[in-house]
């Protein structure tokens, strides 16, 4: 509760009560809401005399940076606002509200912006003026400064144009305000990331660094790991370029500062459609399920969630050379529309979110993971992979149960459990490093809490967040690492 | 011939290859068996300026809804003439063909390449023909290089586009890279999905008729709508703003591209314009367009700018980056 109250007054994520007159729209069908104090003066006045709480939102379109001047604000929010309540002061800066969620007493940043940034960030060892771009969403920029880092306040998804022009416009504007243009830059080893894409045009230094490399970087980054640190890093969310050609997201990584070797993975599985996979989670239950127990299974079971048409080019497309991805985060939104009943994704992780929501406190054993040695990996291949069929099994076996909640934690408990059994095998072969984890799923707190039951000293991010808002800053330090010739060892 | 398969032996110099071209690639274009004898074509051109381009065609599978690769590469080198202004009047096209290639399916496309020819007035004024060993190329491959004649005062180039200038489209795009997804992924579509490949030069003539004072003329190929843009917006130093809403794309594509994941806007086409006009004739152009059967479809999409970017105002108000193809399909947001 110290949260809600303090300086920074983020939005905090807070279990509804039962019976609530809150209208479900506000929580979406979930059993969460946003709740937060009076940030200025202007909305202590106004809260003062409507004397109780109200609903808000953010004034921008969505997946749109927040809007800050009347013109066109007025002008982007007609047909969404129906009246505006205005005062005089002219607005420098945009800034959005952070929110923050718990999981036990363990908090978990999930958007780092208003009071929280740009505060700077404790680096490790010494680092060069280098520039952090983040990934493609929830990005946030990094420089690096001597003993710290600046991490800058949430921008959003570069899809969006306004986004990257508000992104171009912070890359500018962070350096100049912290003392100097950047010495060399570090981003995401993606292709065609609009910041990526940014970055190589600049001529200055650059240091590509893997996507899930980044994340368990940022984790060691804030444990205050030294430069010769390796720890085994578990990096778990929905995407990232990886080097074998396939979209990662599922990883077992030994990690430097500066190189990672890939241990393990989960199997891989085809992304029908690449992006359309990341927006209807059925598609990844269909790729899951042919993949455990055939086409038959899978009319059977997804057969009301497709039409026949659709259902055929699909398992077309099953047939041919499909992009491949080993993300937790994927297989999150497999099996919430096998569990669930999640067809698509309404927002970013709509059926991760529900799943974590569903959890009994009951967990249905599952049966564990298989493990596969990978006996002759291609390149970027990692040494044994996590086979998740027999749950896809099990789950299949069981629909119709109506018991969704003691299956939900199941899953949740049996991903865990796999880490737990992949690190064994792990230690068992190489040397005992510290365990740490990153990435997106780690905003499931049902998921941190069954980590951390197993995992006594497991290192978490802390004052940033496990998603892609906390990539920026892994960058700059693993940039460090890699650049450090160049740079002639920093500042 | 039409039982056989191609043999090394076909693209040996020797008789074998003299009875390929003289049954198969003579006879498709009803010329007479002396016309293979000389390597080279003696052509007598005028004076004034030519264009002169090349081209090489793999497509996969040869044959596809709405075509073959014979008049994929008719069209597609007239449309590399056409888009600089000039009137296709040669073509040369070499052959590279693997071993255990059909002979009827040879000459299937050989008499398509033909037909496409004589329709464009193009003349296949020489050839070649080699073959590779089974396993060393897909099928068949046609590399092809043109010659056409420019008519004096035309000069269409992204340097002549101007802020504010108007972009058309000619038609639906995207039909071409749909049709070769279906055809490859043997899907059995409601609506099939024909490919646009076809000769653009006559509707070029008539846009330049309608309009002289065209800036800028392209067939949209590899890389979609999306690439030409980007493309000619970069060879300015400029930027563009178009309206998703205003882009023709067939429902049956979308369709598609919704099932696959595909972006239209990056789908190959084999038989549209984009074209760049000052805005106070975009008007003329279009109606120009409409007026023939290969532009009915023409739509004003869009406007040059100052900027540097290339910009996609979506339905919904949200504006996107559009940029040049990566791979495909590589997922952003994943």
């Amino acid at each position: 509760m110290e949260r809600l109250v303090d300086a920074a007054r983020p939005i905090l994520i807070l279990q509804m009560r039962e019976g609530t007159d809150l209208a479900p729209e506000v929580g979406m069908g979930l059993p969460w809401v946003g709740a937060y104090l009076p940030t200025t003066a202007f909305h202590l006045k106004l809260m003062d005399s409507i004397g109780r709480a109200v609903v808000s939102t953010s004034g921008n379109a969505s997946g749109e940076p927040i809007l800050t001047s009347l013109d066109a604000g007025m002008a982007r929010l007609h047909g969404i606002a129906d009246g505006y309540l205005l005062h005089d002061r002219p607005i420098l800066r945009g800034v959005d509200d952070s929110v923050v969620r718990f999981s036990g007493r363990h908090e978990i940043v999930l958007r780092r912006a208003r009071g929280l940034a740009p505060l700077p960030v404790k680096a490790p060892f010494e680092v060069a003026r280098i520039l952090g771009v983040g990934g493609h969403q929830k990005v946030a920029l990094a420089l690096g400064m001597g003993d710290r880092v600046a991490v800058g306040p949430h921008i959003g998804d570069l899809e969006s144009r306004q986004t990257f022009r508000e992104f171009v416009r912070q890359a500018a504007d962070l350096p100049l305000l912290l003392g100097g243009k950047p010495e060399a830059v570090a981003c995401d080893l993606h292709p065609s990331y609009a910041s990526s894409r940014w970055s190589r045009d600049l001529g200055l230094p650059l240091a590509e660094i893997q996507h899930h490399h980044a994340h368990i970087v940022a984790v060691m980054g804030e444990a205050g790991l030294d430069a010769g640190a390796h720890v085994l890093g578990i990096a778990w969310d929905g995407t990232g370029w990886g080097r074998d050609g396939r979209i990662w997201g599922g990883e077992f990584l030994r990690c430097g500062y500066g190189a990672f070797e890939r241990l393990a993975a989960f199997l891989p599985f085809a992304l029908l459609g690449g992006e359309k996979a990341a927006e209807e989670p059925r598609r990844v239950a269909l790729a899951l399920c042919h993949r455990a127990s055939g086409r038959d299974i899978v009319s059977d079971v997804l057969g009301k969630v497709f039409d026949n048409k659709e259902l055929q080019m699909l398992f077309k497309m099953l047939e041919g050379k499909s992009l491949e991805s080993t993300a937790a985060g994927r297989l999150f939104d497999g099996f919430s529309c096998l569990i669930l009943g999640c067809t698509h994704n309404r927002y970013e992780g709509e059926g991760p979110m529900r799943l974590e929501a569903a959890c009994s406190s009951e967990a249905e054993t599952f049966p564990p993971a298989e493990f596969i040695e990978n006996f002759e990996p291609k390149e970027g291949e990692p040494e044994f992979w996590i086979d998740w069929r027999p749950w896809v099994r099990f789950v299949i076996e069981r629909r119709g149960d109506r018991d969704v909640g003691r299956l939900a934690a199941g899953f949740h408990e049996a991903m865990a459990e796999a880490a737990w059994i992949a690190v064994e095998r792990i230690r068992a072969r190489r040397e005992d490093i510290p365990l740490a984890a990153g990435g997106g799923c780690f905003q499931n707190a049902r998921l941190v809490q069954a980590f951390r039951s197993r995992f006594p000293g497991l290192l978490l991010a802390q004052a940033l967040p496990p998603n892609d808002g906390g990539l920026s800053y892994g960058q700059v330090l693993a940039g460090q690492a890699m650049l450090h010739r160049a740079l002639q060892g920093g500042s | 011939m039409a039982k056989e398969r191609i043999r090394l032996a076909h693209g040996n110099g020797g008789r074998w290859t003299r009875e390929l071209v003289e049954n198969i690639f003579l006879a498709a274009q009803g010329k007479d068996p002396e016309a293979a004898f000389a390597d080279a074509a003696s052509l007598d051109l005028k004076g004034g300026a030519w264009a002169f381009t090349c081209d090489g065609f793999v497509v996969s599978p040869p044959v596809f809804p709405g075509g073959t690769i014979g008049s994929l590469a008719i069209h597609g080198t007239c449309n590399d003439l056409a888009a600089l202004g000039a009137l296709p009047r040669f073509a040369s096209a070499s052959f590279i063909l693997e071993e255990g290639l059909q002979g009827d399916l040879l000459e299937k496309i050989a008499c398509d390449m033909a037909k496409a020819a004589k329709d464009a007035k193009i003349e296949l004024a020489t050839g070649d023909t080699k073959v590779v060993e089974r396993g060393k190329g897909d099928q068949i491959f046609i590399c092809m290089s043109g010659l056409g004649e420019i008519p004096g005062g035309r000069s269409l180039s992204p340097l002549r586009v101007r802020d504010g200038d108007a972009w058309l489209v000619s038609g639906p795009v995207g039909d071409h890279g749909a049709a070769i997804l279906a055809a490859r992924g043997d899907f059995a579509l409601d609506v099939p999905i024909l490919s646009d490949s076809a000769n653009l030069s006559p509707l070029v003539e008539v846009i330049l008729g309608a309009v002289p004072e065209t800036r800028f003329i392209r067939d949209v190929t590899r890389g979609g709508l999306a690439q030409v843009i980007v493309e000619a917006c970069r060879a300015r130093g400029g930027g563009a703003i178009l309206e998703e809403g205003e882009i023709p794309i067939r429902e049956e594509v979308e369709g598609l591209c919704d099932i696959l994941g595909f972006d239209p806007l990056h789908l190959a086409c084999e038989g549209r314009l984009v074209v760049c006009v000052p805005a106070g004739s975009a008007q003329a152009a279009l109606d120009a367009m409409r007026g023939h059967p290969l532009g009915s479809g023409a739509a004003h999409i869009g406007r040059a700018t100052a900027g540097t970017e290339v910009i996609l105002r979506t339905r919904v108000g949200g504006e996107r980056l559009l940029d040049e193809l990566e791979e495909d399909p590589v997922p952003r947001i994943c």
